[in-house]
């Protein structure tokens, strides 16, 4: 969704104007030293493939002789090349514009060793749009190892009145410098997270100066389970005031409420009119029913896209496709015609950056979520797979913006208030398996009959895939969900049930069964047999990190996976190795909650019975349960190894 | 009264051009779906007509092509944008039409797809171009919508027709069209691809002093869509046409009339930059060569150099994507594409003496053959070719990390046009990699802890092939994850093994066998019951899960390059400790593949050496019952474990 949607009304009169600078721009002749020295990193980093040496990032608004506001950048970066595969990374330079004519100045210079520039001017860059997006592009000419690139460029942009900058990723900063330059008349907030110092505010003369300035900061590496985006140093700016036009606060949750009210709601009336032929045809009179019986409907029929033209409700009904706001006014259109009270929730992903509920900025309003009050469930109107009940895990749990409709007379307005979106349980997550095996001892071949439970967020994307796929590719993939822990799988008697969407199968069970036919379960030692239980479950990922866990585990979802395996021992073979199938790995979430891995065997006559039962209670997992939380992850590792052995009688 | 007329008037004309209702029936639909259940796209036309007429002595050539689709399924809903591509050099949409049909009851509305977006086109592996693209999206579309898509275009130089695809990877009702030239144009086809069991009406009228050939074929299934196999290009049938001559002005043209008149039409396009004669580049090349005695030496210090020191970056404008830049262009800036850096290996080479040839190639993504086709489709890549002890060796400045002696598996088996003068040029063969030398050897050592933990040495060797590929994986590591990396050589078998990197040698060395060193540990691998001891010594199972799916597969199964793996496994027996079972020799062998497990006791140690070879670049659908019968066999290899047993 792009935020540019809730710019409709904005409060200051912008436009962008190519190819004329505004007059006082500080750094419309920007300039670099023609004296260049090669640049030397600590020793410490010298394997990196490259390091950034220092990036300056300069913005200004200002207005033009017109009394339009105007917003430039200035870019400035020199990156040290230490390695053959720091030339790759950086031999080609990317700058997002829509045309050329926006960058006003580009210049790159390559600083060999020996401190000679090889200069590279905007002339030289070329156009190109790789997957949907432009780009103004550089070839680097030669850059070799030890070589420093230098570039710089100032480009004007469409006014920002809110943003996010991230001051952190995975290579070495050496130093950066951030300044916001706006006229005194403009007021901006801003807020430091995750350790980033706070950015200061000075005025000076006409203009106040956002500054921040820093020198080493350290890369931050990937951890899985981690929510990477949201744990590096970022700053969250927003327009908070235009004083030429009074104190009052801009961009505030209550702004956005009433404008994202207004943006989804239409004059037009005659639009109702394909909708209420729609609802005619409709069976449920229950609230519940009918939301669903509404989701189904337009998810059926209608996708989104990027589009050009309208996106009003008539526009959709004739192309078949919208815009995010199109599909918004047509939930909106409906639920108002079928007289289904609905609040309207704005909320961001937590893996991208956390909503803050105290610093209002508009940048958090990002996925757009129903919320049902009566019924106190939610409906996702962007995405096919998850159905009413269930929306991205992104938002679970998080601090968002819930719009509800009040009236005021025969004035209708909305009201915003910050609250947190609901948890799904994990009972309503996961993945069960039910096996029961046998072997023939002459042929080393195993039979059994195994049973695929799955259901929630699990189950989501699974099941609208059976509902569209062709049969040639609903078995393949049925084939490829059994032979993931029998590779050699030869299927028979297979049953698909739970994922015929139109018919409201979108909670009920998703089943997959199937009687297999394996030979690669079982191996001989001499006349002894090795049963390999555990391969049973599929491969199981591992879980290494030696270095010390700097970020929070999050996981999208709560869910579990139990597993009953009942492997029957062959007359004249005694059954060895059972006892190590029973042990557990169990932790204290430290929200009241618990997580672990669980694996019991017992025998009942010539049965051996194995229950296996693996879940995750919580979303959040404060870093300091890493250990315990790794054991978790790795004992279904573990089992994958585990076997009986059979042993003549 | 008049004035309400004239309105009704308007209203029904502007409604029929708004919506116009086609009278086509929409019952074909469900018919199409019991035929094609398992199709998401029916094509029910595709059409091209291709036109070849003089202009003012000149020849042209116009296009029309025609497509007209039906939806099947909610999913083939998300495939509503098209779009066609033009560039300057080549061919200029004059016209674009297109609209869709959506049912309405038993009949279908029409909407007209007006926004058409110019944009630049996207190409992955160019760094830039200057192919453009009008793209747009159809309206309306559900399950049972048809399409319409039709577009005229100029196509701007004789030598580059295109081919006519007789297949897609959707059904298709009908491919049909027509090309009509004048009878002083001489014109060549060919069919190419699997056409068993297409039945293709092709024929050729000559009438008076215009010749008219067409082609029809109907009902064809979809193009399998299946990995691991070769080009499309190989078994989807398709025809290519081609100008071979044409009389302007009393006087015959050649086009593309045999390998000969191809190669001075592309020996045109390299003489200017080969007759650069740089200081720029002889100084590069005289340091870089600094120190080699030998030419060999010399050539090979060049070679590598303009493969790992001269970036790949590809701009491919106007005729860019066919004349090679000048070397000094490419030293100064140190990137270029495949024919930049060609020319600039040449050029040092020459600056010191060592006599290379541009050449021309196909990779092996391209399945015609020099004797069938005299024209660039040939080709999609530029090596240099040099000749050392009376052989011809070829140069891909393309191929990072790869030695002299290393074959780049994207040429092999390739025929090569390689240019030695104005006039005189030499067509030869690259070889096919020898499968002794792409090898990738492990030998393992591993004893028991008192903790029932296997723990040992992994020493990899690779060589060939092989090894160029290692070599350009750890290079794309940083030096965070290349340890972790390569501790992930020896975990294959379990992933609680964990790993320490001892060493690697041959990395920077072309000419050598890479070799990687690892200790490991192996807790919960053997099994101990009672008193015995179950070892599976096949602790990493190659080709495991490579059967063919034979009822299934239609196409046959592509080979990187031919080579071999070996396992030396030793364990130690554990003091107190005899083996009771030791699996008996097993092998299987034709030409193409094969395997040998010997298992044998010498002293205190149980020795396991497995081989395995692959030795095809193409295994084709008749071999696929015979290999699987080898990996059948093993697998049960795989399955044996040995038993040791305290001595008492």
């Amino acid at each position: 969704m792009k935020k540019t949607t809730l710019l409709i009304a904005c409060v200051l009169l912008c436009t962008l104007h190519l190819n004329l600078f505004a007059q006082n721009i500080e750094f419309k002749n920007y300039e670099w030293s023609d004296t260049v020295t090669i640049s030397k990193v600590p020793a410490s980093m010298s394997k990196e493939n490259s390091v950034i040496i220092f990036e300056k990032k300069t913005f200004e608004y200002c207005f033009n002789s017109q009394g339009m506001l105007e917003e430039y950048m200035l870019i400035h970066k020199k990156i040290k090349v230490l390695q053959e595969k720091g030339i790759e990374d950086n031999n080609k330079l990317y700058i997002g514009t829509y045309s050329a004519d926006e960058v006003l100045t580009f210049k790159a210079r390559v600083i060999s060793p020996d401190n000679k520039k090889t200069e590279m001017f905007k002339g030289d860059t070329k156009m190109v749009n790789e997957e949907g997006s432009n780009y103004m592009v550089l070839a680097v000419e030669g850059l070799t190892v030890g070589c420093d690139l230098e570039f710089f460029y100032i480009k004007q942009l469409n006014p920002n009145f809110f943003n996010t900058f991230r001051f952190q990723d995975q290579k070495n900063r050496l130093k950066t410098e951030f300044t916001m330059i706006t006229p005194k008349s403009l007021t901006f907030k801003t807020k430091s997270y995750n350790s980033l110092p706070a950015i200061k505010d000075t005025l000076i003369n006409k203009k106040r100066y956002y500054t921040l300035k820093l020198g080493l900061i350290e890369a931050m590496d990937e951890e899985k389970y981690a929510a990477y985006d949201a744990s590096v140093m970022r700053a969250e700016i927003k327009l908070s005031q235009n004083l030429d036009a009074g104190n009052a606060e801009l961009y505030t949750w209550a702004g956005a409420a009433s404008q994202i009210y207004k943006n989804v709601h239409f004059e037009n009336t005659d639009e109702s009119k394909d909708v209420k032929k729609v609802l005619k045809q409709f069976k449920c009179t229950e609230p519940e029913c009918l939301i669903r019986e509404i989701e189904a409907y337009i998810k059926g029929n209608f996708n989104i896209q990027d589009i050009d033209g309208n996106d009003d409700v008539a526009s959709t009904f004739k192309r078949k496709y919208t815009s995010t706001m199109g599909m918004l006014k047509l939930y909106v259109r409906f639920f108002e015609q079928a007289g289904i009270p609905f609040e309207l929730v704005v909320g961001n992903d937590k893996f991208s950056s956390k909503f803050d509920p105290s610093f209002e900025t508009w940048q958090y309003l990002e996925e757009y979520l129903f919320y049902f009050p009566k019924l106190q469930k939610y409906l996702t109107p962007t995405n096919d797979a998850l159905r009413f009940g269930f929306f991205p895990g992104g938002l679970m749990m998080t601090d968002a913006l819930f719009i509800k409709e009040i009236g005021i007379g025969d004035t209708k307005t909305a009201l915003g208030k910050i609250q947190k979106i609901g948890e799904i349980p994990m009972e309503k997550t996961y993945n069960n398996m039910d096996i029961n095996m046998t072997l023939d001892p002459a042929t080393l071949k195993s039979k059994l009959k195994v049973t695929h439970t799955t259901n929630g967020f699990m189950a989501a994307d699974i099941r609208m895939f059976y509902f569209y796929a062709t049969a040639e590719d609903r078995l393949k993939y049925t084939e490829s969900t059994f032979k993931y822990g029998v590779k050699d799988a030869v299927l028979s008697n297979l049953e698909v049930k739970g994922y015929d969407i139109a018919k409201g199968e979108t909670e009920t069970d998703f089943v997959l069964t199937a009687d297999v036919a394996s030979s690669e379960l079982i191996e001989k030692a001499g006349g002894d047999i090795i049963v390999k239980i555990g391969e049973l479950i599929g491969e199981q990922s591992e879980m290494y990190q030696d270095k010390d866990r700097k970020m929070d585990m999050e996981l999208e979802n709560t869910h579990s996976y139990t597993r009953k395996i009942v492997f029957t021992v062959p007359a004249g073979y005694e059954v060895k190795g059972m006892e190590t199938f029973n042990f557990a790995s169990e932790f204290d979430n430290k929200d009241g909650r618990k997580s672990g891995f669980v694996s019991k065997a017992r025998k009942e006559g010539n049965q051996v019975i194995i229950d296996v039962r693996e879940y995750y209670a919580s979303i959040f997992y404060p870093k300091s349960l890493f250990e315990a939380y790794k054991k978790v992850i790795n004992s279904a590792a573990d089992f994958n190894k585990l076997t009986l052995i059979l042993v003549k009688k | 009264m008049e004035y309400r007329l004239n309105n009704y008037i308007l209203a029904f004309f502007l409604l029929l051009s708004y919506s116009c209702v086609e009278a086509q029936s929409v019952d074909e639909y469900l018919e199409i779906k019991k035929v094609y259940p398992n199709a998401d796209m029916y094509y029910t036309n595709i059409e091209d007509h291709i036109k070849i007429f003089y202009d003012k002595e000149k020849v042209k050539i116009d296009h029309i092509s025609t497509r007209e689709d039906m939806y099947l399924t909610d999913q083939s809903k998300s495939r509503t944008e098209r779009s066609v591509s033009y560039s300057d050099l080549f061919n200029e949409i004059k016209s674009i039409e297109a609209y869709a049909l959506v049912p309405k009851g038993k009949r279908y509305s029409k909407l007209k797809v007006v926004d058409f977006i110019e944009s630049k086109s996207t190409n992955s592996s160019v760094f830039y171009d200057d192919q453009n693209t009008k793209s747009f999206k159809f309206e309306g579309i559900e399950p049972g919508a048809r399409t319409y898509f039709s577009y005229k275009e100029d196509i701007k130089d004789v030598k580059f027709l295109f081919p006519i695809y007789l297949k897609e990877y959707s059904p298709v009702k009908i491919t049909h069209g027509t090309l009509k030239y004048p009878n002083s144009v001489k014109l060549n086809y060919k069919v190419f691809g699997d056409t068993n069991g297409l039945s293709l009406h092709l024929t050729k009228k000559v009438t008076g002093s215009e010749t008219l050939l067409t082609w029809e074929v109907t009902n064809t299934a979809a193009i399998p869509f299946e990995g691991s196999t070769c080009n499309v290009k190989y078994y989807a049938p398709h025809i290519i046409f081609w100008i071979e001559e044409y009389v302007s002005q009393g006087k015959t043209i050649p086009v593309c009339t045999d390998i000969k008149q191809l190669y001075q039409t592309n020996y045109a396009l390299i003489k200017e930059v080969q007759a650069e004669n740089s200081p720029l580049v002889k100084q590069m090349a005289d340091s870089i060569v600094q120190g080699a005695k030998t030419d060999l030496e010399k050539l090979k210090k060049l070679y590598y150099f303009t493969q790992n020191h001269i970036k790949y970056i590809a701009f491919e404008d106007r005729m860019g994507g066919y004349v090679p830049r000048y070397a000094s262009d490419v030293i100064t800036k140190r990137f270029g594409d495949c024919k930049d850096k060609a020319n600039l290996l040449r050029s040092m080479l020459k600056s010191v003496n060592i006599p290379s040839y541009l050449t021309w190639i196909g990779t092996r993504d391209i399945p015609y053959s020099f004797q069938e086709l005299p024209t660039n489709s040939l080709f999609n890549h530029m090596i240099a070719a040099t000749r050392i002890d009376n052989q011809w060796v070829f140069l891909d400045g393309t191929a990072e990390d790869h030695g002299l002696q290393v074959i780049p598996s994207h040429i092999q088996g390739k025929e090569a046009l390689i240019s030695i003068s104005a006039d005189s040029f030499v067509v030869a063969k690259v070889p096919v990699a020898n499968l002794q030398d792409n090898f990738y050897k492990d030998q393992i050592r591993l004893s028991l802890d008192k903790e029932d933990v296997l723990k040992g040495s992994y020493e990899l060797s690779m060589g060939g092939n092989w090894k160029t590929r290692m070599v350009g994986y750890i290079a794309g590591l940083t030096e965070k994850d290349k340890e972790k990396e390569l501790q992930g050589l020896c975990q294959e078998g379990s992933n609680k093994s964990s790993a320490v990197l001892k060493g690697i040698k041959g990395l920077k060395e072309r000419d050598t066998t890479l070799h990687i060193g690892l200790d490991f540990t192996l807790p919960n691998y053997i099994r101990r019951v009672n008193k015995k001891i179950y070892v599976n010594m096949n602790y990493v199972k190659q080709l495991e899960s490579d059967d063919i799916d034979i009822p299934k597969r239609e196409l046959d199964v592509e080979n990187d390059f031919p080579y071999y793996f070996e396992t030396t496994l030793r364990l130690k027996i554990p003091d107190g400790y005899k083996c009771t079972y030791l699996p008996t020799v097993s092998n299987f062998k034709t030409n193409d593949f094969g395997y040998e497990f010997v298992y044998k006791q010498e002293k205190n140690e149980i020795i396991l050496v497995k081989r395995i070879d692959v030795n095809y670049q193409i295994l084709p659908k008749s071999k696929f019952q015979s290999w699987n019968t080898m990996i059948e066999s093993l697998k049960a290899n795989y399955k044996e474990s040995i038993v040791l047993e305290p001595i008492n």
